[in-house]
């Protein structure tokens, strides 16, 4: 999963990718203006935004009134520290999807961003179940048959990208996408090889056969 | 004392105009009707003693005469005549007149000349009369020549009396009647009148804080007469909008500016908490902290100069500053700091007095030196200079930085206000100072302008009256 941050306060914006880095497993990328969060936004495909309102270039809510009616549809938290309730009443009309105010506690920005991205591709539990597949989000524990196997930050991302898109293909590009921030080098043979341990990993008998493998199309888990 | 109520105001005139009118009119129609009246009773005593002389001119006996006038008379039951000579000697009367009281009431007044009459009213038994006395001279053989002959006929009033009194009790009531139309009638035309003043007070009762927006607000359609007031009522809310708008943007930016420090802090913070970590991890989330620390309070100390200067004493209370010294002072403290952070800071001074606040002008003086010395690059120069034009005294802040942009040039007195963010922000600016010094400079009377471009770096110039 990968997030964009905004925020023009240099160090709470790294801060702020840190904390999605470290406790949530998120690739994250991070502008410090409007217009480079804009021109993100419209050109990458990111699963959330942290969106802080008071910006140089284009403010917040000029964002998020443009990306909507552009029908981009990624989730937006939006993160000021303008608490009054008009205040939080324009940021989610302008199209927020949820609204944290500074200063925040870390528990608190990880738990709201998981629970936007979970719900933007249609999953309200925190806990997937796939047959003998369980794949807990929240605490990235994944158990086969009730045991619990341990997975690489990397096999688990891919996992859990798949495990939200369950019963969709996804290529290879988009995990890809989601799972690397901007500064990374893109090598599409990095995913087949995460792909062939995280199937003996989950699959150690080869009996579900969880991940199949779509010519030329990408990888689908089914639900 | 609350102002006599616009109800009573009107209410008082109209009915004391009504009053005046309605008295005039009364009198006016009061004595007329009385001429009228009497009038009436003076024509029919008029031909009384027209007939009675022309009786007595005819020559007859005075026992003829006296049948004639007793048949004449017998109309008139409530009156009566007399006749004398002018020696006193009576002639003929009938027994009421003879009344020696009666006559001599009737004689008291001012008698006629002779072949002339006279009339007026006697008052006897508390009844009033009309009397008519004529004299006359020469009438016929019967009496002798010279002699003078006294009629005096008269006939009871009491009817005139009667009529007077109903007709005031007519006017009476009718007065009454037209001023309490005329309180009523005000009192309605003052409601009527009062009306959009009643929806002016609707439409305001309607109005909170949150909905000052002109364009929320559906003003009445008024009469022409309660429309400046409504225009200055319109100015006001949109004064009074700006200043809530202004106000709201002040707290709002405030909260940001207080609040970003602090979040930065307390993500700094838990983060190195939250796991193990190197020391120099540690070492550099505790110094990060401090200086943001440091940022906030110093954004802390420029928010309460903004509210001491909110609230600062009135004029009267300015002293007298002698800014020679106060220049060269904080000028001296400054080429200390400029030279720590090399660059090199000029200064020029002149003897000159101003009325205000030391504590204020300092801080004045220090914003825009400060800000002349974070915004200039290194080994630049800034320049302080002051002269005295006409009576007020210049100073002038000169640094050779990038300059600023001229659409931009307007907005840097707006609190909050950050020309470059990454820049203020790693100076430790909050964008308040400028603001601070606008405001200041205004209090003591004067202003502040900046002239700038990227040749020649930014010049503030603050002008402050001269004391005498």
């Amino acid at each position: 999963m990968r997030i964009l941050i905004v925020e023009d306060e240099h160090r709470l914006a790294n801060n702020i990718g840190q904390i999605l880095r470290e406790k949530g497993g998120y690739a994250t990328d991070i502008v410090y203006n409007g217009i480079d969060g804009l021109h993100m936004i419209k050109t990458e495909p990111f699963d959330l935004v942290v969106l802080d309102l008071m910006l140089p270039g284009i403010d917040g809510i000029e964002i998020l009134h443009r990306i909507r009616k552009d029908n981009i549809n990624i989730p937006v938290l939006v993160l000021t520290a303008r608490d009054t309730r008009d205040d939080i009443i324009e940021g989610l009309n302008a199209g927020g999807d949820d609204y944290l105010t500074k200063p925040f506690d870390i528990g608190e920005l990880i738990a709201r961003s998981k629970a936007l991205i979970r719900r933007s591709y249609g999953q309200t539990s925190s806990v997937i179940t796939i047959k003998d597949l369980v794949i807990d989000l929240t605490s990235h524990r994944v158990e086969v048959k009730g045991k619990r196997i341990s997975l690489t930050a990397m096999e688990y991302h891919t996992l859990e990208y798949l495990a939200m898109r369950k019963g969709q293909i996804v290529s290879k590009e988009e995990l890809l996408e989601h799972l690397y921030d901007f500064n990374w080098e893109k090598f599409s043979n990095v995913i087949e090889v995460y792909m062939s341990t995280l199937r003996k990993k989950i699959d150690p008998d080869k009996t579900h056969d969880f991940i199949k493998t779509i010519r030329n199309q990408g990888y689908l888990l089914e639900g | 004392m609350q102002p006599l109520s616009l109800k009573w105001r009107i209410g008082i005139c109209v009915t004391a105009l009504m009053l005046i009118i309605v008295t005039v009119i009364s009198v006016i129609a009061y004595t007329e009707f009385q001429e009228g009246l009497f009038d009436i009773l003076d024509h029919r005593l008029h031909s009384d003693i027209e007939a009675l002389k022309l009786q007595l001119n005819i020559g007859d006996s005075k026992e003829r005469i006296k049948n004639e006038i007793t048949a004449m008379m017998a109309q008139n039951k409530s009156g009566g005549y007399n006749i004398w000579f002018q020696n006193g000697e009576s002639y003929l009367s009938n027994s009421f007149v003879s009344d020696s009281n009666f006559i001599a009431e009737a004689k008291s007044f001012s008698p006629p000349e002779v072949g002339k009459q006279e009339t007026f009213n006697v008052d006897y038994n508390e009844k009033p009369y009309r009397v008519i006395w004529a004299k006359y001279s020469d009438l016929s053989s019967n009496f002798k020549k010279g002699d003078i002959l006294n009629i005096l006929i008269f006939t009871s009033s009491d009817f005139v009396k009667h009529e007077i009194e109903e007709f005031l009790l007519v006017l009476v009531i009718l007065s009454g009647l037209v001023i309490w139309l005329s309180i009523g009638i005000t009192a309605w035309v003052l409601k009527w009148g009062l009306k959009p003043v009643g929806h002016i007070t609707d439409v305001m009762d309607e109005i909170s804080g949150k909905h000052l927006d002109e364009s929320s607000i559906n003003f009445p359609q008024v009469p022409q007469e309660l429309s400046p007031f409504v225009r200055a009522w319109r100015q006001m809310l949109s004064r009074l909008s700006h200043a809530m708008k202004e106000q709201r943007r002040f707290t709002s930016d405030a909260s940001h500016e207080l609040r970003t420090p602090i979040a930065t802090i307390k993500s700094t913070l838990q983060l190195a908490r939250s796991q193990d970590r190197p020391v120099e991890y540690y070492k550099k989330a505790i110094d990060q902290s401090l200086e943001d620390m440091e940022k906030l309070n110093h954004l802390i100390d420029q928010l309460l100069q903004l509210s001491r200067l909110d609230h600062a004493e009135h004029s009267q209370d300015y002293e007298t500053i002698d800014m020679q010294q106060l220049i060269s002072e904080i000028c001296e403290y400054y080429t200390v700091i400029a030279k720590q952070q090399g660059r090199h800071l000029d200064y020029k001074c002149c003897p000159a007095d101003i009325k205000g606040y030391t504590q204020l002008v300092r801080q004045l003086l220090s914003n825009l030196i400060d800000n002349a010395i974070k915004y200039s690059p290194e080994k630049s120069k800034i320049s302080v200079t002051m002269e005295k034009e006409n009576d007020e005294l210049k100073i002038t802040v000169h640094d050779e930085g990038g300059g600023i942009s001229e659409n931009e040039r307007h907005l840097i007195f707006e609190r909050f206000y950050r020309l470059d963010k990454a820049r203020s922000r790693s100076t430790g600016g909050a964008g308040i100072g400028l603001s601070i010094a606008r405001e200041i400079a205004q209090k003591h009377g004067g202003d502040i302008s900046v002239v700038s471009n990227p040749q020649e770096g930014t010049r503030f110039v603050v002008i402050i009256p001269i004391a005498n």
